[in-house]
């Protein structure tokens, strides 16, 4: 059972992914990295999948795309239809404008909603795991540990090149 | 009950009228006091619209609901009266139109013998001036506020012991007051017999009167007949603006163009005048004539159709014809075709002159005679106006004149008592009474005459309004407008028109004639004396009715009524020809080399009446001040015209401020005012309006509030009073550094673009010879027959089709089921009198912006008339040749401007209507910047009326707009509505005269035609298929639904 | 990896080697510090100007559209032309921000998120004018579609003025958006540098609880890639829908097919003239010397340049079917920019927007700073130029003579136009001193040295490859 988490804080992102790919190979669990900036091969070396969000982005601006037309369409021949510079009621040509503002709309700011209840982030909400010069220059691995393996897991992120290693409670 | 439901009252019931009359005079102060709060509440509901912050209250007095409803009177419904037409002297007959007991209309009277159905933008506008607040509210004593029944008393006692000392009376009329007036006269002359009548016009036509006096030994101004001319020819004659009686002249001269009317004939306008005058305009041939060089003309004239009809008396004045050089504007070949195209329109032809002197006058009636147009388009049986005075001799000077001269020598005259009563003539004025005249303000010697009045004791004026010459007089009495009086109009002999009141008057005035009369020691109502002198003058005379109340009843009905036994023809009396014409050779020669031979720089000088103001008594008239004139499309003031030509030589541009100098002193001092460089101008005239100018008349002629800037108003003069310069002859120009640009609402002259000369041509003309062709050859299509303005661009390539359903569409039409509203106006028959553009604002409740507004060209007509002078700004014409175009929204189907509305303020409606919903407006002004004719208008400002009592002409029928909003034209759809609601009560289909809007209603020609597409009957469907119409900017895709039909210019007289 | 080759020989984004912690000092400084007295002078002044913006505007909504040059035939001046100077200026942010780094341009990182908070202040200063412009602005709210009891009475979604509607505020929200999720991070480090408690709150609040997680970062980093994606063709669909508010119109010199993309270039060319302005001032004033480099500058020159012939195209083409149309109205038009009353703004437009730009040929000028910004001020004056041009020359010449009319401006356009750029400048002010001005952790991505200071910059930019790379 997992009580504690072993915080190990690398220079050098290199050092960090290094480390995060032999933790994960040497089958330790990873339970999150803190990184000043996006690491590239973060993903594959944490084994993490691959976001979904594209799907709920194209799913919300189909949404916007249905919303729009059919708003306009059912305005312009059912609700009230009226003769405007003598076009057609069901113009489809100058409904398309709006159309496309209203998937872009719908897709961006759905997503970033959805972004942020996945990720749960919220106004006010407190860090995780406060760490110290994790948004600036510091390449933090957390690893799950407990009782048992405390000390053993300290020695193994110590070896991959961590400059500190402390242990801090499970949030 | 308020006061107009007793008015009323009587204007339905006879016997009631005089309870009106007598509740009229009685107004007291409290009643006054009550109607303005009641206004004051009235103006608060609008001001709410503007989001101000007012504190709507109750008056403070009781008032009381309209509990007992008049008879003949729904609420929401108009009702209308027939009456007269009083803002000036050629009486046309109008309806009036009342609204909850408020006159807010004057339209033309279809049934009146002289005006049939048009009415001029004087007359549209003469509705406001009964709601204008500078009228008098209460006599005036010294200017002292007081009563009628004390001023009565000390006017009766200072005329009694003025007739006592065997001192005069002089009563100063205006010229035009009607029967009912004379017959107060006589009463009061009766009562006070050392009465004389000086009577003033300031516009007079005096030398025809003298003219005819001399040749045909009666001093008549005849009628004239247009609709029977073949060939007019206008010597400075404005027949179509303001000459004599340009409403009904209008119409005939409509008439007479039609050559759908005429079975393909065609009358010819041939105008020479000094000033590009709305005749001129109009002229199919036109000479830019000083006024200096009109005798000689004449005189050449004369001798051409003398010597083509044989005429021997002629060679006596040819022989001394080279003392007197033929001008330089016109030469014999253009003098010989006239007299040859005269001579072959024998008695169908007219010469006119709106000269002042007899000589050219008497050249005319000679040319007139000799052309057989006595009896045929010259009716000296029903002469207008028939003036007092005797004017049959050509020497009779002005009587105001005599009047002035008769008053400064009255204090010469005080100590030879026996020169005195040798000289009846000059027997001394003890009291001078002003009867609606202004000579103060609307005569040359108006200052002299300023002067004189110190000496005279007592001085009465009888006007509405504290006029320059109420100004000066001890006593006022207030009179009511037109439109809250009885009164009878003479127009010409033989037709008597009533003026019939429509509401109590507003303030406390009392009608002349009750004056008179009372102070002549018999009180007389003023519907009692008009019934008096209808009963005597009319009633007696005629044959159709035998009982008085049932022909009174319908003479109010109809509004006027023609005596058809009328005076024979007077005999033409054949005076020795030659001894006038060498009478006239004198004076003309003796006046060209008055005027003719300027000093440098100087100019020879007319003053015109504007077709906006007149003679200026409707000066205080916002309507009328910003009613742009035809021709230059000036606003808000006189500017000196002279032509460009002139400009160059003495060094002058567009809007420079001159000092203008009269030749001979007036005594006075220069004249300001913008110049204004008008081509077609004779050159080395300059030209200027009268009416402007006035010191007295109200805060709008004086001058107006015109821009607003964090609460300050910058007001500036409206126009100078060039009266003292009237018939000076000849002035001196000095520029000065300042600078006055005239408020035009036309700003680009021409329909050729600059630049690339490309003509535009959105106001099409044919000649004749063209037309006639046309017809021969294709009967129907090939609308665009440019003559000669022959831009054959795209544009026309595209007019070829007739019909908008011919072109082809990307998308499906929506269908019109029911009416298909359509206009058609056709340029042959418009003037650009611009009656329609004042009828359309008194119609739609159409705000004015003032000076500074209109020169940022934010002029809220709905309605204007695009003038066009031809050539282009890099090639201008001195004497340009002149098309006029109404211009109003043109009611697309495809509307480019309801498709880019966001609010979906502007909307088609399932008639055809382009709809603009006020109340949606946020004001983008998208659709104006996308309507391709720019017929909309925006409201830059809160336009509601500062004066509160013009809120009560509003039509009810339509919104008044709020700031924000955009405006413009739709057809009149209130009256369309309000026709479609009367066929409908009646159970009959639409019919074209139940669906007339303001424009074509009012319209002098009957240009504009507005009736249902969709009914193969109506007119407009006729209209429709002439080969003549085409739409403005067609190609462009829009379908609009007014269609104009191309002029055509009479070439010559050929065909 | 295969571009570290070439990354490699190009010059270093960051002047002199720093650590991942000097940048965030570097960048975090101007938060935590006093202001400069250069920062007052320019903040004050931008304010006044907004005062001046701000009662002049009052003044004209509560007396009426009169208070403007405006007349029955140009219904559309200064307003408009503003509105559509402001939005191209925002156009230049989003570019940089998603287009460059759709493109992977990393050179984007130093100036992205000025850029795109110009966006938003410049869209914000947009926004207002067809706000104000309406003859009555307390009813602006009728633009939208909402259920009311006038019967089923919707909106005329016909109108480019309603696309304008939905385009400017789908506009306003993405960007802002788009902006906010780039500071997310950033707000995290001035948050967890802060020593004030009341700092630490105010950023704890903003900073929306970011701890810098990994498993954050990798789905952070996919919204990125997607908002790029979005805020691409966005932007390009809302200038191309300003344009329609033009090219569906009738009017000649409006009705014209091809004022989409010329719009969007000239939206561009204008707002990298601001952008280049703006950096070129921040970088002084914010002693950002080394993270704006001259090689940025040279490089948003290069897209000036670009930009800058597409306008000269389009003005050509413009001409060109004037003549080639057939069309009167059209060839009249052409000839009376060149021509007419309004010829002395033609021509200062086209010495702006195609002589002076010809200058960045020269890459002594692409790199002198002085040059560049005197530049890009001519072509800011061209560009709002180019819009009064289209708007007021078209206008106030069109079908018929008779109701051809002047334009001149009043007192209270010109205070507007000085209002709004007082709204503009005020907000950047603002923005300088409360977010980090540059964003940190892309800069750190790309130009970072480890603590040791050892490793050269190319190093780390082979070893951290561009955001655009799929994680």
């Amino acid at each position: 059972m997992t009580h504690k988490l072993c915080i190990a804080s690398f220079d050098s992102p290199e050092d960090l992914l290094s480390a995060t790919r032999a933790a994960r190979e040497s089958g330790r669990k990873i339970y999150d990295t803190y990184v000043p900036w996006p690491v590239h091969g973060l993903e594959e070396a944490m084994g993490v999948a691959r976001s979904r969000l594209g799907v709920v982005c194209f799913m919300l601006g189909s949404l916007g795309v249905a919303t729009a037309l059919g708003f306009q369409l059912w305005v312009s021949t059912r609700s009230w239809p009226l003769n405007i510079g003598g076009k057609p009621f069901d113009a489809l040509p100058a409904l398309i404008p709006i159309t496309f503002e209203l998937m872009v709309l719908f897709a961006a700011v759905g997503t970033i909603i959805v972004f942020f209840i996945r990720s749960r982030l919220w106004p006010g909400a407190q860090p995780g795991i406060a760490l110290e010069g994790a948004t600036n220059d510091r390449f933090i691995l957390a690893l799950e540990t407990n009782a048992d393996d405390a000390e053993e897991i300290a020695g193994f992120v110590r070896d991959r090149g961590a400059a500190e290693v402390r242990e801090v409670d499970l949030p | 009950m308020s006061d107009w439901s007793q008015s009323i009252d009587s204007l339905n019931n006879g016997q009631a009228a005089s309870r009106a009359e007598g509740i009229a005079e009685g107004v007291s102060e409290g009643d006054l006091v009550r109607r303005r709060d009641f206004l004051t509440l009235l103006a608060s509901s609008f001001a709410a619209l503007g989001l101000t912050s007012c504190d709507v209250r109750s008056p403070r007095q009781t008032i009381i609901p309209w509990r007992d409803q008049p008879e003949h009177t729904l609420s929401g419904l108009p009702t209308w009266y027939s009456s007269t037409c009083r803002a000036c002297p050629a009486s046309c007959g109008v309806l009036v139109k009342n609204r909850e007991g408020r006159p807010i209309k004057l339209e033309g009277n279809p049934d009146h013998p002289i005006s049939r159905g048009g009415l001029c933008a004087r007359g549209q506008a003469s509705v406001l001036d009964l709601y204008d607040s500078e009228r008098l509210k209460t006599p005036l004593a010294k200017g002292e506020a007081t009563d009628f029944a004390q001023l009565d008393a000390a006017v009766i006692g200072a005329l009694r012991s003025i007739r006592d000392r065997g001192e005069s009376i002089r009563i100063v009329t205006s010229g035009d007051d009607g029967p009912a007036a004379r017959r107060a006269i006589e009463i009061f002359q009766a009562a006070f017999p050392d009465t004389r009548v000086v009577e003033h016009h300031p516009l007079a036509t005096r030398a025809i009167a003298r003219a005819h006096g001399a040749t045909q030994g009666t001093a008549r101004i005849p009628s004239y007949r247009f609709n029977k001319a073949e060939l007019v020819v206008s010597f400075d004659a404005d027949f179509l603006g303001t000459w004599i009686s340009p409403v009904g002249f209008t119409r005939d001269w409509a008439d007479a163009r039609d050559p759908e009317l005429n079975g393909g004939k065609m009358a010819r306008l041939v105008s020479l005048d000094p000033r590009m005058s709305l005749t001129g305009a109009n002229a199919d041939f036109r000479v830019a004539l000083k006024p200096s060089a009109v005798g000689a003309t004449l005189l050449h004239l004369l001798v051409h159709v003398g010597r083509k009809l044989g005429k021997r008396e002629v060679e006596s004045i040819a022989g001394r014809l080279p003392a007197i050089p033929i001008p330089d504007a016109v030469d014999d070949e253009i003098l010989g075709g006239l007299a040859e195209e005269l001579v072959a329109a024998r008695g169908r032809s007219l010469v006119i002159a709106g000269s002042e002197s007899a000589a050219d006058q008497i050249i005319i009636n000679i040319i007139n005679e000799w052309l057989g147009s006595y009896g045929a388009t010259i009716d000296l049986a029903r002469p207008v106006w028939e003036e007092a005075d005797d004017l049959d001799s050509l020497d009779t000077p002005d009587a105001l004149e005599t009047l002035i001269a008769d008053i400064e020598s009255a204090g010469t005259q005080a100590g030879s008592g026996a020169q005195a009563e040798s000289d009846d003539n000059r027997a001394v004025p003890g009291a001078v009474i002003f009867l609606g005249a202004n000579p103060v303000y609307n005569h040359p010697r108006g200052a002299e005459l300023r002067r004189a009045l110190e000496k005279v004791p007592l001085k009465i004026a009888l006007c509405d309004r504290l006029d320059e010459t109420a100004a000066l007089a001890d006593w006022i009495c207030p009179t009511p407008h037109a439109l809250e009086s009885w009164d009878i109009a003479r127009p010409r002999r033989g037709t008597y028109s009533i003026v019939q009141p429509t509401i109590a008057p507003l303030f406390g005035s009392r009608p002349a004639v009750t004056s008179l009369t009372t102070w002549a020691g018999k009180p007389t109502e003023a519907y009692k004396l008009v019934r008096r002198v209808w009963r005597d003058e009319v009633f007696e005379r005629q044959s159709q009715f035998d009982r008085f109340e049932k022909f009174w009843v319908e003479c109010l009905q109809k509004g006027a009524f023609e005596i058809e036994d009328a005076t024979p023809d007077a005999s033409f009396t054949r005076p020795p020809l030659a001894g006038l014409v060498e009478l006239a050779v004198v004076e003309s020669v003796l006046a060209q080399n008055e005027n003719g031979n300027r000093a440098e720089g100087d100019l020879e000088f007319l003053a015109y009446p504007s077709i906006a103001l007149g003679d200026g008594s409707q000066a205080n008239n916002p309507w009328l001040q910003e009613l742009p004139d035809p021709i230059s499309k000036i606003t808000w003031g006189n500017v000196g015209a002279i032509s460009p030509a002139t400009a160059r030589e003495l060094g002058l541009e567009e809007g420079r401020v001159v000092e203008i100098r009269a030749e001979a002193d007036t005594g006075l001092g220069p004249v300001r005012m913008p110049i204004h460089i008008q081509p077609g101008m004779a050159e080395g005239v300059l030209a200027t309006a009268l009416g402007y100018g006035r010191t007295h008349a109200g805060r709008i002629a004086a001058n107006y509030p015109i821009e607003r800037v964090f609460g300050i108003d910058k007001a500036e003069p409206g126009g100078a009073d060039v009266y003292p310069l009237l018939g000076v002859g000849s002035v001196s120009v000095t520029p000065t550094n300042g600078f006055d640009e005239p408020a035009r609402t036309q700003l680009y002259d021409h329909q050729t673009e600059p630049f690339t000369g490309e003509d535009r041509n959105p106001a099409r003309e044919m000649s004749f010879a063209d037309f006639i062709k046309q017809g021969r050859e294709n009967g129907h299509g090939d609308a665009g027959g440019n003559s000669e303005h022959g831009g054959q661009s795209e544009t026309d390539k595209h007019l070829k089709h007739g019909a908008h359903a011919a072109e082809p569409t990307l998308w499906s039409e929506h269908d019109y089921p029911g009416h298909k509203w359509t206009m058609a106006i056709d340029l042959n028959r418009c003037t650009g009198c611009a009656a329609c553009v004042v009828a359309c604002q008194a119609e739609n409740n159409i705000p004015v912006v003032g000076k500074a507004e209109v020169r940022k060209k934010r002029d809220m007509h709905w309605m204007r008339i695009d003038r066009y002078y031809s050539g282009s700004p890099e090639a201008p014409e001195a004497e340009p040749d002149v098309a006029f175009e109404p211009m109003l929204c043109q009611q697309c189907d495809h509307a480019p401007c309801e498709t880019v509305c966001p609010v979906l303020a502007t909307v088609h409606s399932s008639e055809g209507l382009n709809m603009q919903v006020y109340n949606r407006c946020v004001g983008t002004r998208y659709c104006a910047n996308n309507c391709q004719y720019k017929v909309r208008r925006f409201n830059w400002f809160d336009y509601a009326h500062e004066d509160l009592v013009q809120n009560f002409v509003l039509n009810p029928d339509v919104t008044v707009r709020s700031r924000g909003v955009m405006e413009k034209c739709t057809f009149c759809v209130q009256r369309l509505n309000a026709g479609k609601r009367d066929a409908a009560s009646d159970g009959r289909p639409v019919a074209d005269a139940d669906v007339r809007p303001a424009c074509a209603q009012s319209c002098p020609a009957a240009a504009i035609v507005l009736g249902d597409a969709n009914d193969p009957q109506s007119a407009v469907s006729r209209a429709l298929e002439n080969p003549r119409a085409y739409s403005v900017l067609e190609p462009l895709g829009t379908r609009p639904s007014v269609r104009y039909l191309a002029r055509i210019r009479k070439e010559d007289a050929t065909s | 990896m295969n571009p570290s080759a070439t990354q490699a020989l190009r010059p270093p984004l960051v002047d002199t080697p720093r650590t991942a912690s000097q940048i965030t000092d570097d960048i975090c400084r101007p938060v935590e510090a006093m202001p400069t007295a250069s920062w007052y002078v320019g903040f004050f002044a931008s304010v006044t100007a907004l005062c001046i913006g701000a009662v002049l505007v009052t003044h004209e909504i509560a007396t009426g559209i009169g208070t403007w040059g405006l007349n029955s035939t140009v219904g559309w001046a200064w307003d408009i032309t503003n509105f559509v100077f402001w939005v191209g200026i925002g156009h230049a942010g989003t570019l940089i921000s998603a287009i460059l780094f759709l493109f992977r341009q990393k050179w984007r990182t130093a100036v992205n998120r000025s850029a795109e908070a110009m966006t938003i202040f410049a869209v914000m200063c947009a926004g207002i004018f067809p706000l104000i412009h309406m003859g009555r602005p307390w009813l602006a709210f009728w633009m939208f579609p909402y259920p009311n009891t006038r019967g089923p009475l919707w909106i005329n979604f016909r109108s480019p003025l309603v696309w304008d509607v939905f385009a400017i505020s789908t506009y306003l929200t993405v960007s802002a958006c788009f902006w906010y999720i780039g500071l997310l991070p950033d707000l995290a480090t001035v948050r967890d540098r802060a020593r004030n408690r009341v700092r630490k709150f105010i950023y704890g609040i903003m900073s929306f609880g970011w701890d810098g997680s990994g498993r954050t970062w990798i789905r952070y980093e996919m919204l990125y890639l997607l908002l790029a994606g979005l805020a691409t063709p966005l932007v390009v669909s809302v200038h191309t829908v300003v344009s329609f508010d033009f090219a569906t119109a009738l009017v000649p010199g409006w009705h014209s097919t091809i004022f989409p993309p010329y719009f969007v270039a000239g939206a561009i060319f204008s707002g990298f003239a601001m952008v280049l302005t703006l950096m070129i001032i921040a970088r002084r004033v914010m002693r950002f010397e080394n993270y704006v480099t001259l090689r940025h500058l040279d490089a948003m020159c290069k897209i000036t340049l670009v930009t800058s012939l597409i306008v000269a195209l389009a003005y050509a083409h413009e001409a060109f079917f004037a003549w080639y149309s057939g069309n009167n109205y059209e060839s009249f038009l052409a000839i009376n920019r060149m021509r007419g009353p309004f010829a002395p703004e033609y021509l200062v437009m086209v010495t702006c927007n195609v002589l002076i730009p010809q200058l960045l040929w020269s890459k002594r000028v692409r790199t002198s700073p002085l040059i560049i910004f005197f530049i890009s001020i001519a072509i800011n004056i061209g560009m709002w130029l180019e819009r009064f041009v289209i708007i007021v020359i078209s206008l106030h010449r069109d079908f018929l003579p008779s109701s051809w009319a002047d334009y001149s401006p009043t007192y209270v356009e010109v205070g507007t136009l000085l209002g709004s750029f007082g709204l503009f400048f005020t907000c950047f002010f603002l923005f300088c001193r409360v977010l980090p001005m540059i964003a940190i952790a892309e800069v750190k991505s790309v130009a970072a040295t480890p603590g040791s200071g050892e490793v050269a910059s190319a190093t780390i930019i082979d070893a951290t490859p561009g955001e655009g790379e799929k994680p």
